[in-house]
């Protein structure tokens, strides 16, 4: 078996007073084992609902109301509770956005680095300060003895998030689930983390899911990427084929909308119009198609089916079926 | 001289305060000696790691904080030990983007009194001019004016950004500072956020100080860029000129920390990694206060604090090595 991780069909739903919000429609994706995949999309498209659902984190009113998440080959969508607190922080690590509030104010840092150790790996508190000591120096913390009886307070932003992915890989997890880990840091720091990270992983071989909206960083970090929006998967693919061939407009759009640093002219931006859709009320066929610029009237009526292509590029787009646009007008 | 905005030597010390007396003990050095004009018409981009003092420079020059030192200069008139009463005439040609337009609206005002209320202080015209004004300032910065009597919270990221755009414009200034205005926001929306800014800077010859953490983005809507360590300015030149042939090694850092959106280039590239983190702001190293964590130091480094050289072509640095 070489997917880590299988993700079919995942529908996840919150249950709001205004509402059913579909936050995830049917998603189809999977990780390779050792390999790292970047998720990328924009606010409410669905990336973080999908790593949570995934170590089902979703709340009380957030439900998985269909589809299958193999972990391992394992199916996690109908496990208890018990169960998934034995994969949380031992085989699935998690790194959350923002390391100001993902660590416990009250707690030191040594406490909380134990914490996992202690639970998952049995460890004595003697024997699990140790390895806290090798895991600060390892994600560059200088005098890692005296700063495990530090707050998180007596960190800095890098620092708290180096602290963070020291929890996160102390018990050697198979699979890394990242979310927007370098978004709240600078360049400078955000560089060094991701050297980290990558460090980290051909050390361990642990399988990376990174979820971000800064092109670059995935450019840098991922094998693979996946393109969501509108709680659901656009195209999928890898990095390369991504950035240098990308199917389906919302892709190109993305790309289009970054300035290049490299360019000495001037060029204008060319950005999405419109704005990302609602939710609540998700429009009737593509989800894309009030912002695309090649709508068709199909696109109005009907979600399109993932296409394949040879090289294993997956996209979801009525313009990629011939039979679609040798009939469709564009609107 | 075709300079707007001046700022000369410009110190923003913001004291900290113990005991029940409130006895100073010390000072956070958050703008140290800063210089630089902008001309009309023109976007200076102020860039720099979080807690470099730029928002810091922004707020002073508007004189939203008092300066510590220096001198502010607005169309060649010092401003800077001007009243609030006198402020209030220069503070229409001057306004402010704020970064969160999540907490910059407020949340109990319609979209056109939020419009409205820069009008109403700065008393321009008179209130059937007013509907008119908010209902063509919607216009131009891409929303509905049938919108006008919705609240923020109906709105997403970037059409409060629009808002906040929109209320900046009402009085029609000159010179408007941007603190980082799309960092909030999606990454599709940020190039409509980006060209607006840049169709109303053309239409109404408006001048920016952009401040912002994206250099691409900074790259991109800047004449001249400045980048800022630790209160202090390192580095200014044109902004093609700063990404092409930087000087200064936090700059060349800085530059190469950047992810790129390519990733045969990004596989190519040659990071240079800094060591540790920006020092804090109270207890600044001596001399060059980057020299803990850059690797050319020399003695002279430690010693003594670098002033900006013009090394030609409109490009300044404050190094030793040079």
């Amino acid at each position: 078996m070489d997917n880590i991780l299988e993700v079919t069909n995942l529908h996840t739903s919150f249950y709001t007073m205004a509402g059913e919000v579909k936050a995830v429609n049917g998603l189809d994706f999977s990780v390779r084992k050792g390999s790292t995949l970047g998720i990328v999309g924009e606010s409410g498209s669905g990336k973080s609902v999908t790593m949570l659902s995934i170590v089902k984190l979703l709340g009380t009113n957030g439900k998985i109301k269909e589809g299958s998440i193999l972990f391992n080959g394992e199916d996690v969508v109908d496990k208890k509770e018990d169960y998934m607190q034995t994969l949380r922080g031992n085989k699935i690590g998690m790194i959350f956005q923002d390391p100001m509030t993902s660590l416990n104010p009250v707690l030191t840092v040594g406490y909380q680095i134990c914490e996992s150790l202690i639970k998952h790996k049995n460890m004595s508190r003697r024997q699990a300060e140790k390895k806290a000591v090798e895991l600060l120096s390892e994600v560059g913390i200088p005098d890692p003895k005296n700063r495990l009886n530090n707050y998180p307070h007596e960190f800095s932003g890098g620092m708290r998030q180096r602290v963070m992915i020291a929890i996160a890989v102390s018990c050697n997890p198979q699979l890394l689930i990242a979310d927007e880990p370098t978004t709240a840091l600078d360049v400078t720091i955000q560089a060094q983390i991701l050297d980290l990270m990558k460090r980290l992983q051909s050390e361990l071989d642990t399988s990376i899911i990174i979820i971000t909206h800064d092109l670059g960083v995935v450019a840098d970090i991922a094998d693979e990427i996946m393109v969501m929006y509108g709680g659901n998967m656009v195209e999928k693919g890898s990095t390369r084929d991504i950035f240098y061939n990308p199917k389906h407009p919302y892709t190109k759009g993305l790309l289009r909308s970054v300035p290049n640093p490299d360019k000495l002219i001037k060029e204008k931006l060319i950005p999405i119009d419109g704005q990302p859709p609602d939710l609540l009320n998700l429009p009737k066929g593509c989800p894309f198609s009030p912002r695309c610029p090649n709508t068709m009237k199909i696109c109005l009526m009907k979600n399109p089916d993932l296409m394949e292509f040879e090289n294993g590029q997956k996209a979801r787009c009525w313009l990629l079926n011939k039979e679609a646009r040798a009939k469709g007008k564009v609107i | 001289m075709g300079d707007l905005v001046r700022v000369e030597n410009l110190k923003k010390y913001f004291p900290i305060r113990k005991g029940i007396l409130g006895k100073k003990i010390n000072y956070v050095k958050a703008v140290d000696n800063v210089s630089f004009s902008i001309k009309s018409g023109e976007t200076l981009g102020l860039v720099g790691e979080s807690g470099c003092g730029k928002t810091t420079t922004g707020r002073t020059v508007i004189k939203l904080y008092e300066p510590t030192e220096g001198k502010i200069y607005y169309e060649d008139k010092d401003i800077t030990n001007l009243t609030n009463r006198e402020m209030m005439s220069i503070r229409r040609k001057m306004q402010m983007i704020f970064q969160d337009p999540y907490a910059s609206l407020n949340p109990r005002m319609t979209v056109s009194d939020i419009i409205r209320e820069s009008m109403v202080v700065h008393k321009m015209y008179n209130e059937n001019e007013r509907r008119e004004k908010i209902k063509e300032l919607l216009d131009i910065v891409g929303l509905n004016s049938e919108q006008a009597n919705r609240y923020p919270h109906e709105f997403s990221g970037g059409q409060r950004q629009r808002v906040g755009i929109a209320r900046a414009l009402a009085v029609e200034p000159k010179f408007i500072i941007c603190d980082e205005p799309i960092s909030a926001l999606d990454v599709s929306i940020q190039a409509q956020i980006i060209n607006t800014l840049e169709d109303l800077q053309k239409k109404y010859n408006l001048t920016y100080l952009f401040i912002a953490h994206d250099l691409s983005m900074v790259k991109h809507i800047s004449n001249k860029i400045a980048v800022m360590y630790l209160g202090n300015m390192v580095e200014v030149a044109e902004s093609n000129e700063l990404y092409m042939n930087p000087q200064h090694p936090y700059t060349k850092a800085l530059l190469s920390a950047i992810p790129i959106p390519d990733p045969d280039k990004s596989k190519k590239k040659k990071r240079i990694m800094l060591e540790g983190e920006v020092p804090s702001p109270i207890k600044p190293p001596r001399g060059c206060k980057f020299h803990p964590r850059c690797k050319y130091k020399k003695k002279i480094c430690t010693e003594e604090q670098p002033v900006l050289k013009d090394l030609g072509n409109n490009h300044k640095i404050a190094c030793h090595l040079f």
